[in-house]
C-alpha cells in the first residue's frame, strides 16, 4: 500500500471550515483532508457533515489520533493536509509515529489560562512547552492562520517574526 | 417524563428573525457565542421559568461557536428543537453544545464557499453586467438583478435550513448532502469568471477601445499586469498604484 | 434639499450599512454596488452612485471574512466616495464624472484600510460585551442578551462618522474638480481606465478557482472579436 504525503499538519480548534476549504486545499494542492481526532471518530454526525462540505474529488479520512499515523500509511497515493482540534493531539499524533517536518498552528480559541498570541491564536503556558519539546525533535513550528498571515516562529519558547 | 413540548409557530418565527441578528457582537473570544443565546432567548424562557434551570440554559450557549452567517440557520432550528428534548428529558443537556460543534464549522465551510466564494461574485458580476450593457437604462435593473438574484437564493436557503434543522436535527446533514452543494458552487464559481471576462470587455468597449486594436491591447496589458501584481500588492495599493500610473501617463502625454 | 440634511442622510445610511455588513441582515445592501445607487438616490444622484460602486464592488469583489483574518472595508469605501463625489457634482454643477469618481476614489480608498482598524476596535468592545454577558448572566439574564445587540452600536456611529466626514468634505472636492488645468483632467481620465482595469482583474482575482482566469479570458476574448468582426462589417458595408 502507498502512503499519504502529508503536505501540511496543522492545529485547528475548527478541524474542517472555510478557511481550510478555501484557502488551504487550493494553495496546498491537498487532495485528501485526514482529521486526526478521538471525537469525530466516534461522531457520525461530525463525520457526515464534514463530509458534505468537500468537494467531489477530495477524500475525507478520520482516525483516532493514535492510529492515524497507520492510517495515512496505507491510504495513499495523494497530498493530505492532517488536522487536529489541539497543541496535545499534534503532540500525541506525533509520539505515536505520525512524521510531519512542519506544524502549522491555525486557530486555538480563547480558553481561561490561554493568552493571545495573535487574535485567532491563544496558548496556555503548557501548549507552548509542548510545542517547545516538538520543536526539539526538528518539527518547524509555525503560528499562521491564513498564508496571507505573516509567520511566527517559535524560538526558544517565544513566537517572533520570522526573518 | 412531563408532557411532549414543541414550540408554537409564532415562537419559531421569532428566533428564526433573531437569527438573522446573530452576528451583532461577533467577537474574537466566542465569536457567535452571545449571537447564539440571544437568537434562542424567547425560546429557552418558554421552557423554563426565571431561576436557575434558564440560566443554566443560556449559559451552555454562552460557550464558543461559530458558522457561516446564513447556513448557522440549519444549527439554530436543530438546537431549538433539541433544546425541547432536553426539557422532555430526551436526550442529556451535553447534546446541544455536542451538536452546534458538530455542524458549525462544516457548514460555514459550505457557506464561506457557497454564499461568499461563488454566489456573491457571481449576482454581483451580473449587476455589474446589467449596468455597462445598458447604460441608458434606470439603474434599478442593475440593482434588481444582484439584490434579487442574490436574496432569492439567500432568503429561501435560510428559512431552508432552518425549518429542516428544526424538523429533524440530524437530517438536516442529510437533506443538506443531497443538494451536493460542492457542486453547485462549482458551477456559479465558472458562471462567475466568465462573467468576470465579460465585464472586463464590455469595460473595454465602453472605452472605445476594439475601434483601435493597440488600445486593446493595451488594455489587456494593463488588466494581465493587475492580475499578476494583486495578490502581492492587495487591491488596495493596486489600485492605488494604477492610478497614480495612469495619471502619470496621461499628464506626460497631455 | 438642504446641505445639512443631506449630510445627516449620508451619515444614516452610512451608519447603518456598517451596521448591516456584519452584524445584521448581510442582504447585500452594503455592498458598493447596492450602496452605491441606494446612497446616491438618497442624495439625488442614482446614476453617479452606480459610477463608484460599479468599480468598487469590481476591487472589493473577493473580500471576504473568513472567520478570522479581516478584509479591507468595501462598505464604508463605498459610502464615502459615493457621499463625496456625488456631493461635490453637485456643487460644481457636473455630476459625478469619470475626473469627480477617480479624485473621490484616491481620496477615500484608504478609508476601507482605516475601516478594518475600526473592524478590530469593533472586536474588542463586543468581546468586552460578551464577557460582561458571561458574568451577568446568572444575576441579570434579559439583561445580559440584551448586550448582543451593543454591539451594532460602533459600527453604526463609525460608519455614520466616516461617511458623515466624507460628505462634508464635498465642496473640498468640489474645489479640487474645478481647479484642474486640462493636463490633469485627462491624466485622471487614463488614471480612471487603469484603475478600471485593476478592478476586472481583482474580479477575476476574487473568485478562487483555478479556472477562472482562463474563463475569463475566453469569455472576454470572445466579446472582443464579436465586437471586431461587427465593426469591420460596419465599416465594409457602409
Amino acid at each position: 500500500m502507498t502512503a499519504l504525503e502529508v503536505v501540511c499538519a496543522r492545529v485547528d480548534n475548527r478541524l474542517v471550515h472555510g478557511q481550510i476549504l478555501e484557502v488551504w486545499v487550493p494553495k496546498l494542492s491537498a487532495e485528501v483532508i485526514v482529521v486526526a481526532d478521538d471525537e469525530v471518530a466516534t461522531n457520525t454526525l461530525m463525520r457526515s457533515a464534514m463530509q458534505i462540505a468537500l468537494p467531489r474529488q477530495m477524500r475525507l479520512l478520520v482516525a483516532r489520533v493514535e492510529d492515524v499515523a497507520a492510517a495515512v500509511q496505507d491510504a495513499g497515493p495523494g497530498r493530505a493536509l492532517v488536522l487536529f482540534r489541539d497543541i496535545k493531539e499534534a503532540v500525541r499524533a506525533h509520539d505515536a509515529g505520525l512524521a510531519f517536518t512542519a506544524l502549522d498552528v491555525g486557530n486555538v480559541h480563547f480558553m481561561p489560562g490561554r493568552k493571545p498570541i495573535t487574535p485567532s491564536i491563544y496558548l496556555a503556558q503548557d501548549e507552548i512547552e509542548a510545542l517547545g519539546k516538538l520543536a526539539a525533535t526538528g518539527v518547524q513550528v509555525e503560528i499562521r492562520t491564513l498564508p496571507s498571515d505573516r509567520p511566527l516562529s517559535l524560538f526558544a519558547g517565544v513566537f517572533a517574526k520570522g526573518a | 417524563m412531563t408532557a411532549p413540548v414543541r414550540f408554537g409557530a409564532f415562537l419559531r418565527l421569532r428566533v428564526f428573525l433573531r437569527s438573522l441578528l446573530l452576528q451583532a457582537s461577533w467577537n474574537r473570544e466566542g465569536m457567535q457565542n452571545l449571537g447564539f443565546a440571544y437568537v434562542l432567548y424567547p425560546a429557552l424562557c418558554r421552557l423554563y421559568p426565571e431561576g436557575p434551570a434558564r440560566v443554566a440554559a443560556l449559559q451552555r450557549h454562552l460557550d464558543f461557536f461559530n458558522c457561516h452567517p446564513y447556513l448557522a440557520a440549519a444549527v439554530v432550528g436543530g438546537a431549538l428543537r433539541l433544546e425541547e428534548r432536553v426539557a422532555m428529558g430526551e436526550v442529556p443537556a451535553e447534546a446541544v453544545p455536542a451538536y452546534k460543534r458538530a455542524l458549525g464549522p462544516p457548514f460555514a465551510a459550505l457557506g464561506d464557499a457557497f454564499f461568499w466564494g461563488a454566489l456573491r461574485p457571481a449576482t454581483g458580476l451580473a449587476g455589474v453586467l446589467v449596468a455597462l450593457i445598458a447604460p441608458s437604462a434606470r439603474p434599478v435593473w442593475a440593482l434588481a438583478t444582484f439584490l434579487g438574484l442574490y436574496n432569492a437564493i439567500h432568503l429561501s436557503a435560510r428559512a431552508w435550513l432552518f425549518v429542516h434543522g428544526y424538523a429533524s436535527p440530524e437530517g438536516v446533514v442529510g437533506a443538506l448532502g443531497a443538494v451536493h452543494l460542492p457542486d453547485s458552487t462549482s458551477l456559479i464559481k465558472a458562471t462567475a469568471a466568465t462573467l468576470a471576462g465579460a465585464v472586463a470587455a464590455t469595460l473595454a468597449v465602453a472605452g472605445g477601445w476594439p475601434i483601435q486594436t493597440h488600445h486593446a491591447v493595451r488594455a489587456a496589458i494593463v488588466v494581465i499586469a493587475a492580475y499578476a501584481i494583486l495578490p502581492k500588492l492587495g487591491p488596495y495599493f493596486t489600485a492605488l498604484a494604477a492610478l497614480a500610473v495612469g495619471v502619470a501617463i496621461g499628464v506626460a502625454t497631455g | 434639499m438642504t446641505r445639512a440634511v443631506q449630510l445627516a442622510i449620508a451619515a444614516v445610511i452610512g451608519g447603518a450599512a456598517a451596521v448591516e455588513r456584519k452584524g445584521a441582515l448581510q442582504l447585500m445592501l452594503s455592498r458598493p454596488l447596492a450602496l452605491g445607487p441606494l446612497l446616491g438616490a438618497a442624495l439625488g444622484d442614482v446614476r453617479g452612485g452606480l459610477t463608484i460602486g460599479v468599480p468598487l464592488e469590481l476591487l472589493f469583489l473577493g473580500a471576504v471574512n473568513l472567520g478570522a483574518t479581516l478584509p479591507d472595508n468595501e462598505t464604508i469605501a463605498a459610502s464615502c466616495a459615493v457621499a463625496a463625489a456625488v456631493l461635490a457634482g453637485q456643487d460644481t454643477h457636473i455630476g459625478v464624472d469619470e475626473t469627480t469618481a477617480t479624485l473621490a476614489i484616491a481620496l477615500f480608498l484608504p478609508t476601507a484600510v482605516l475601516g478594518r482598524r475600526l473592524e478590530r476596535l469593533t472586536e474588542g468592545i463586543n468581546r468586552r460585551l460578551a464577557a460582561r454577558a458571561r458574568a451577568t448572566i446568572a444575576a441579570q439574564p434579559a439583561r445580559a442578551i440584551r448586550l448582543h445587540l451593543g454591539g451594532l452600536l460602533a459600527p453604526f456611529l463609525a460608519g455614520a462618522a466616516y461617511t458623515g466626514i466624507a460628505a462634508a468634505l464635498a465642496p473640498f472636492l468640489a474645489a479640487l474638480r474645478r481647479g484642474l488645468d486640462h493636463h490633469l483632467v485627462q491624466g485622471l481620465e487614463i488614471g480612471w481606465i487603469f484603475f478600471l482595469a485593476v478592478c476586472c482583474a481583482s474580479a477575476v482575482r476574487a473568485i478562487r478557482d483555478a479556472r477562472a482566469p482562463s474563463f475569463a479570458a475566453m469569455a472576454s476574448g470572445a466579446i472582443a472579436l464579436v465586437t471586431l468582426a461587427v465593426k469591420i462589417l460596419h465599416w465594409r458595408s457602409p
